[in-house]
């Protein structure tokens, strides 16, 4: 399997790894914004950062919701580092679909994390895949623990981006 | 938090229907009216792209009324995503131009954090407490 995963993971610090795969149906949906909630809840997130991180996975699964082919499941791989949490959803889809950025739920999203990518791929390429070359949609996103932020920025993500129109 | 103590009147519950797994519903909305008139939705649960219309066509269904005020209490909601904050913003729109007070009590996290991230609590009227 190709490593996929993101810059944060590949610091060289030990990686724990945790997968869930779903039907994206509304009482699944729950369950992940749960996990995730779960797993911040035991880093070192403040609340504020908690809550953003069960927004963040609940938006990235209501986008690829929009364009999962058929009853595909859902699959989110959480991958927790010292530094934080890095994400990569991803759902299978039609050849050339592309990550849906231009609504809502985007700019929220974005609003949310430090990093957050929409990107087309392949089963074989992704954690959870099949060996095939199926086509994929992938939301993958990154949340750094307090002062871990590599470019030192150290900002909060979530500092009032206004979307207010 | 329990809803055994509010009325549902004939309100839907989004749950799961069509799913043997027996989870609670996901969404329970109740809505009562004051002696002033005023009309408050309470909204206990979780409000995401499932549960979200279920939320807007009640609150579409009372701002009809052209009630004196609508109250959105929003003190028994987990969670609020995009889909949630979308109606909120469509109802504050609507309840303007009927000239219906629009007032939301807000007081966890899981509420006014997504509504200050966005920027969007500005547009509100936000209450702590009834």
């Amino acid at each position: 399997m190709v490593d996929s995963r993101g810059a944060l993971a590949q610091d060289g610090r030990r990686v724990e790894r945790l997968e869930l795969r779903v039907p994206t149906t509304a009482t699944q949906l729950p369950a992940v914004r749960a996990m995730a909630g779960d797993l911040a809840m035991r880093m070192d997130y403040d609340l504020d950062a908690v809550e953003d991180l069960r927004l963040a996975v609940d938006e990235a699964c209501a986008i690829l919701s929009t364009i999962v082919l058929g009853d595909a499941p859902l699959t989110v791989v959480f991958e927790t580092t010292r530094a934080g949490l890095h994400i990569d959803a991803w759902v299978p889809a039609a050849t050339g679909t592309e990550v849906p950025t231009d609504g809502f739920g985007w700019v929220v999203l974005a609003a949310l994390v430090d990093t957050v990518e929409g990107h087309r791929s392949t089963q074989r390429e992704m954690p959870g895949g099949e060996d095939s070359d199926g086509a994929v949609a992938v939301i993958s996103l990154d949340k750094y623990l307090p002062g871990q932020h590599p470019f030192g920025t150290g900002g909060d993500s979530g500092q009032n981006l206004s979307v207010a129109r | 938090m329990t809803t055994s103590d509010l009325p549902a009147e004939g309100q839907p519950d989004v749950s799961t229907e069509g799913t043997e797994a027996p989870f609670d519903d996901v969404i329970t909305l109740s809505t009562t009216t004051g002696e002033d008139g005023a009309v408050t939705v309470t909204v206990v649960g979780e409000v995401d792209t499932f549960t979200a219309p279920v939320l807007r066509s009640t609150l579409d269904s009372q701002l009809e009324q052209q009630p004196r005020e609508l109250v959105i209490d929003l003190s028994g909601v987990q969670f609020l995503g995009s889909a949630g904050l979308a109606v909120l913003v469509e109802t504050q729109k609507s309840a303007r131009s009927r000239e219906v007070a629009l007032r939301l009590i807000a007081t966890t996290r899981a509420v006014t954090r997504p509504l200050e991230v966005t920027g969007l609590i500005d547009l509100f009227t936000i209450a702590d407490a009834r």
